[in-house]
């Protein structure tokens, strides 16, 4: 009984600030898993709310390592309703941007860790390595004159969620640190309590990964706030690449 | 999830304990309370919330590779935990990891002996030395756990 009913990602898709510092922000959950609720990534100005995942807009290849600039959400509709992120700009100004919720029903046995995968295999990462043909090792292995093989996806996490006291923390400014194309560090990295991380990690299977600092407090419901920066390089294999994202925690 | 015996045909695995009053229960049979209903027996629930984690004698992993056991020599010692992966953006997949069963067996430094099924490899690893406080990958390919969390397990440490 000790394991999680809900375990789910949130995205912000409040308007305008959206929260940080005025507006408001709404917590929308992010079902991947159920058809047509999808994250997508596009160049600035060029998504939409009503484009079906087959006409998106590509994103090329750009000529020089840099983020991706726009997100949006899709929430049961291919064509319809979506929504754009406007807490995401790849940048480190911004802390109302993704959350991990999880229910009271459930405990952790340790401190859980966040992390991006090849698919949902969970396969090790080969940092530097690109594919042959565009899949999701293009993100997580990075390349090495692009991010010095890190990943192409950079985290950062704001303390421990929930700490084992069972107070939730919640972040109530820009996550800021140092973000490039090459920030990573092998093994976990754990922010302090209450705190961002000083510098962001990437997120590379295994091989690089963001671990809470403590074990949140038991059967205690809580959000573990995060934002993220997707960056993209002239030495990335090209096609429709669908990395994931998840948790890896333990229970008794 | 609900399961009993047959998921051990599907690559998984299960804890059996033998108490000091010879009483034996396992995650594999069924139980009743009238908040959750039926329900498998469950290590918070029926092993720590009681007390009974502290009378534990024997501690085995029924796993598709056969059962391997471990003798619990002193009270509060024993320990099991489930590794998983929650996938939360591109899938939504739950994904076991591996089932530990492990003993203490030293509470100044929290050095203790384990036995693993990785759920993934399929592979039965036995007489793992690592500790509570800092739990170690016992494979390249899988994270360390850190410190694992006594007070969830049942684990008392001097």
């Amino acid at each position: 009984m000790t394991d999680f009913t809900v375990l789910k990602l949130q995205i912000n898709t409040g308007s305008g600030a959206a929260g940080e510092g005025s507006g408001s922000a709404t917590w929308s959950d992010m079902l991947f898993g159920t058809a047509s609720y999808e994250m997508r990534l596009c160049g600035a100005s060029a998504g939409g709310g009503s484009i079906a995942s087959a006409s998106w807009p590509t994103y090329l290849r750009p000529g020089s390592t840099g983020v991706i600039p726009e997100m949006w959400g899709y929430f049961g509709s291919d064509a319809s309703g979506g929504l754009k992120s406007t807490t995401y700009d790849g940048t480190s100004a911004h802390y109302l941007q993704k959350r991990i919720s999880w229910d009271n029903t459930g405990t952790f046995a340790s401190a859980p860790i966040y992390s991006a995968w090849k698919d949902n295999t969970l396969p090790a990462a080969v940092p530097g390595t690109q594919p042959g043909s565009g899949d999701g090792t293009a993100f997580i292995n990075g390349q090495s004159s692009d991010t010095s093989s890190t990943s192409y996806i950079k985290a950062n996490f704001y303390g421990q969620g929930v700490t084992s006291g069972g107070t939730q923390q919640t972040p109530s400014s820009n996550a800021g640190g140092t973000l490039t194309a090459t920030s990573g560090t092998n093994g976990a990295v754990s922010p302090g309590s209450g705190a961002w991380l000083a510098t962001w990690q990437s997120l590379q299977a295994l091989t690089q990964y963001i671990q809470n600092g403590g074990t949140p407090a038991a059967t205690t419901a809580g959000f573990w706030y995060c934002a993220m920066a997707y960056y993209s390089g002239p030495n990335m294999t090209a096609g429709t690449l669908l990395p994931v994202e998840g948790v890896q925690y333990t229970w008794v | 999830m609900i399961h009993t015996g047959s998921h051990i045909l599907e690559g998984f695995s299960y804890w059996k304990v033998e108490l000091t009053s010879g009483k034996e229960l396992t995650e594999d049979a069924l139980s009743f309370d009238f908040i959750r209903g039926i329900r498998n027996i469950d290590w918070a629930l029926d092993l720590v919330s009681t007390g009974d984690v502290g009378k534990i004698r024997e501690l085995k992993l029924c796993t598709p590779h056969g059962v391997a056991s471990l003798p619990i020599l002193e009270p509060y010692t024993a320990f099991q935990l489930k590794v998983g992966t929650k996938v939360l953006l591109g899938g939504s997949e739950r994904v076991l990891q591996a089932h530990i069963i492990g003993r203490v067996d030293d509470r100044e430094t929290g050095k203790c002996t384990a036995v693993i099924w990785d759920v993934i490899e399929q592979k039965l690893y036995l007489d793992y030395s690592t500790s509570i406080r800092n739990f170690k990958r016992w494979r390249d390919g899988v994270s360390d756990l850190g410190e694992l969390s006594i007070s969830v397990l049942g684990v008392r440490l001097a």
